[in-house]
């Protein structure tokens, strides 16, 4: 409990300094909105293309604005002395892990609330009666991009190269989560004729159990200096 | 060092003064050799230490976006204090902050901020305060402020190491007095007159 309490105070703090600054939400809807305009005008007025390759191309715009949210998860931290700052309290620095982390899928889902709507109207797709499943697909591809990322963004925070290294180390971690994400997307968006779907959202749930056990075990020796 | 006293840890920038605190604080793991800090190993009971150590910084752990009773909040929910608002906007008129406790900390100035950190430090019920170059930016009135703390830390029964590359104001109240170089104990006394001089020459021109 003493964890959990320590982990909502981080959030708390990270939120509210993202509500009054807007420094990641701004910078990340409007890459977000870049990349599927792009795609939109590259792939042209093709109804049926776009619906066959709208969840690949939400995933795309997904990934690279979560780099932007992740890159900043301890950066926050910098304007206050650094980690150390967190460091310094007592108790389970698994708290900071779990802070974070928590704080990340918040901000992450809030920007998904804008972009799949605008991939909707963008690509003429028919979201709103998959719009429960289509939540649930996002919810565990960012919970799963999250923990990964948030791991890695507490390994690479002392690193001078961390804007690079950041994602040279992730993505390849990722591959599961979004291979997954990507294939339930298309699939409800499309159709599942052959109910394929349930495959990769368990695909997703295993992948989130199984990291985030990982990465919250052996988050102490990551933070170590 | 006894409990509750206080020394003073002079030496040049780039001594090993703020490196050394680091390592008291548990923030940085020592390269070699053991310590003990309130009792624990440095190396094994690092929650324990943290549990009743407190560092000062020169920046000082504080948040620019958040007001100062934010920021003291969040540093009562994480040293795992149950604080009610009128304790902690007590605490912030105690430094002289009550008409600021609402502002961000971005528009504080210097001294203002250093109040806000030796404020964090006093919410917590500490054995150790590690104060790291604690005069650094503040006017007169501050520097009293700092002095005002020491002594009630050490009244308080708060061993106090107080690190600066000012001679002068670090052993004003200190019982004793160690001089830091090249990550070296170059001299260390209970005489703080022969401290005080031996500091003040040893120190490079530009340091002091």
């Amino acid at each position: 409990m003493d964890v959990l309490r320590r982990a909502w105070a981080i959030v708390w703090k990270d939120l509210l300094i993202e509500a009054r600054t807007k420094q990641s939400f701004n910078a990340m809807v409007f890459f977000a909105a870049l990349v599927l305009f792009i795609f939109s005008f590259a792939l042209g007025p093709d109804t049926e293309l776009l619906r066959r390759v709208s969840g690949g191309l939400l995933w795309v715009g997904i990934a690279f604005t979560g780099i932007l949210s992740l890159s900043r998860t301890y950066q926050s931290e910098e304007t206050s002395g650094g980690i150390e700052g967190l460091r310094m309290y007592p108790g389970d620095v698994r708290a900071i892990f779990l802070g974070k982390l928590l704080g990340n899928v918040v901000l992450l889902l809030s920007v998904e609330a804008v972009l799949f709507p605008a991939a909707a109207i963008l690509f003429q797709i028919e979201m709103w009666p998959h719009a429960l499943e289509l939540a649930g697909i996002a919810l565990l591809g960012t919970v799963g991009f999250s923990i990964v990322g948030t791991f890695y963004a507490a390994l690479t925070v002392n690193l001078r190269a961390r804007e690079v290294m950041l994602p040279l180390l992730l993505f390849p971690a990722l591959v599961p989560v979004l291979l997954g994400a990507v294939n339930a997307t298309t699939l409800v968006v499309v159709g599942d004729v052959m109910q394929d779907t349930g495959i990769w959202l368990r695909l997703l749930s295993a992948f989130d159990v199984i990291f985030f056990v990982i990465c919250i075990w052996i988050f102490p020796i990551a933070l170590e200096e | 060092m006894e409990r509750g006293t206080t020394l003073a840890l002079v030496g040049p920038n780039g001594a090993g003064k703020t490196t050394l605190l680091k390592c008291l604080a548990t923030l940085l793991r020592p390269s070699g050799g053991e310590g003990r800090v309130c009792g624990f190993s440095l190396r094994e009971d690092a929650d324990a230490i943290r549990e009743r150590t407190g560092l000062l910084t020169v920046r000082g752990y504080v948040y620019d976006e958040l007001t100062a009773e934010e920021n003291l909040w969040f540093t009562a929910r994480m040293a795992r204090l149950g604080l009610s608002r009128e304790s902690l906007r007590a605490e912030l008129e105690r430094v002289g902050l009550d008409r600021a406790a609402d502002q961000r900390v971005r528009t504080f100035s210097t001294g203002m901020r250093k109040r806000l950190v030796l404020a964090q430090l006093r919410i917590r019920p500490l054995e150790l305060a590690l104060l790291d170059e604690p005069y650094a930016g503040l006017d007169t009135q501050g520097m009293a402020l700092v002095d005002e703390y020491v002594r009630e830390f050490r009244a308080a029964g708060t061993t106090v190491i107080l690190a600066s590359h000012q001679a002068g104001e670090a052993t004003r109240t200190a019982e004793r007095t160690a001089v830091l170089r090249g990550g070296k104990l170059e001299f260390a006394d209970h005489d703080r007159a022969a401290a005080t001089h031996l500091s003040a020459h040893s120190l490079g021109a530009q340091d002091r």
